[in-house]
């Protein structure tokens, strides 16, 4: 199965397309509006195709240790479908507060740092500095 | 007209006779839609929200005329007098012919959201809420919260570990007051001149007032003005001073901290069911796929004004 251009290059020029020859020729501001948004998500998925399974399978690793007694999964699931299940285990954990509170720490700098790389992905200018106001 | 989520709103223009305001009027009639969103008040109930709100000085489009299956059978509508402004967001933090309004509207805002907390259940009586849960303020929030998570269709830990907080940390409160509940900017109509008036009641409930200073600095809508935590133009202090000044109330940053975080979840939430409506076919709305993928900077932000504190 022919491969190139590959998935990414394709979004990558999708959103080239949008923001180089759509949105100028778009006189309408809300409709030009959202071909910048268009533009955007070509974009965003382009760049979890190439960051993104990294970014799981390390996920993984750290809710494995976050939930030894759920870890060693199948492995011929999917990085994607184990971190869902793990994900799923966390929030029913979380919710019937099994953890005590040096867990509920090292769950809070996980979930911090999940959040920061998924930012990394869908909006790499949002600006994570603890001091605004 | 665009931009409504659970509303269908027409720009009319109409002729009258007689009657208090005679002679050629634009008008936005307003009528219930086919679906609503979760929390938002029937147009029935937000008739007489505006009523209240009108008759106590906030700057808000008088109501008129409500009917039963006018647009539609089973949905009730109402007419609303046209106002001349810009509300889009971005329009309003950014646009050069804007800022002297920018200026303005802190003091604006906090005259008008005084006026709002300015009705209570003693002074409305016939005010109700038929769907809003009658519990404290916070417990009551915590209450659509959860039921927004149980809905979702993928795991929220960092949902959980930011509703997890609110939960232990309730401000107590005995103030009972008109809540706009969607009171930032997105929902001030604005011209050169400054404030012209506050829309969309559709959230509004009593509750903790402190929830209203709260939602005004979620994240998201500042608008990419950052440093300005009061409608992404004024920063805190001279807002919170004119409101007091104007209520007779106490801002209590603690309290107000605590909504903020409570308005990121909520918005989080919101996000992720935005996506949801595209998902279901319901709507073709683009940006509300873009919206949900963005819940992740709400989740942050949660997260960052907890370890901050108040």
């Amino acid at each position: 199965m022919q491969q190139r251009p590959s998935k990414t290059e394709l979004l990558r020029a999708v959103a080239q397309f949008l923001l180089a020859e759509a949105y100028p020729a778009i006189a309408d501001k809300r409709l030009n509006f959202r071909v910048l948004i268009a533009a955007n998500l070509a974009n965003v998925v382009a760049t979890e195709l190439e960051t993104g399974p990294a970014l799981i399978d390390s996920e993984v690793s750290r809710l494995e240790l976050l939930l030894p007694d759920v870890a060693g999964g199948d492995d011929r699931q999917s990085p994607a479908h184990r971190m869902a299940r793990l994900n799923e285990e966390l929030v029913l954990r979380l919710r019937s507060k099994q953890f005590d509170q040096r867990q509920r720490e090292q769950v809070w700098a996980h979930v911090k740092q999940t959040l920061i790389e998924t930012l990394g992905i869908v909006n790499p200018r949002f600006d994570t500095s603890p001091e605004i106001e | 007209m665009p931009g409504g989520a659970c509303q269908d709103n027409f720009c009319i223009d109409l002729w009258l006779e007689g009657g208090e305001i005679p002679g050629e009027r634009r008008m936005v009639l307003r009528s219930d839609a086919r679906q609503s969103l979760p929390a938002s008040i029937g147009r029935r109930e937000e008739f007489a929200v505006v009523r209240a709100a009108v008759a106590a000085g906030v700057p808000t489009p008088n109501a008129r005329w409500l009917a039963a299956d006018l647009v539609r059978d089973g949905a009730y509508a109402y007419f609303m007098d046209w106002v001349e402004g810009e509300a889009i967001g971005r329009r309003v933090v950014r646009n050069a012919e804007l800022a002297e309004a920018r200026k303005r509207l802190p003091a604006q805002l906090a005259a008008a959201l005084s006026r709002v907390h300015s009705v209570t259940p003693a002074t409305a009586p016939d005010l109700v809420f038929r769907n809003f849960p009658d519990l404290p303020p916070a417990q009551a929030a915590l209450v659509g919260i959860r039921k927004q998570m149980n809905e979702m269709r993928e795991p929220h830990p960092a949902l959980e570990l930011a509703v997890d907080w609110l939960e232990r940390y309730q401000p107590p409160t005995e103030q009972r007051t008109l809540v706009h509940g969607d009171f930032r900017t997105g929902n001030f109509l604005v011209r050169p001149t400054g404030l012209a008036a506050v829309l969309d009641w559709e959230f509004s409930h009593f509750g903790d007032p402190m929830e209203d200073l709260g939602w005004l600095s979620v994240r998201d809508w500042r608008f990419g003005q950052l440093d300005k935590p009061i409608g992404g133009f004024a920063r805190r202090e001279a807002f919170y001073d004119a409101y007091q000044a104007e209520s007779g109330c106490t801002v209590h940053r603690k309290h107000v901290h605590y909504w903020e975080v409570a308005g990121n979840v909520r918005w989080a939430a919101g996000s992720v069911y935005q996506g949801e409506r595209y998902l279901s076919g319901d709507e073709t709305d683009i940006e509300l796929v873009a919206i949900a993928r963005r819940a992740v900077e709400m989740e942050f932000e949660a997260l960052r004004l907890i370890e901050k504190g108040g």
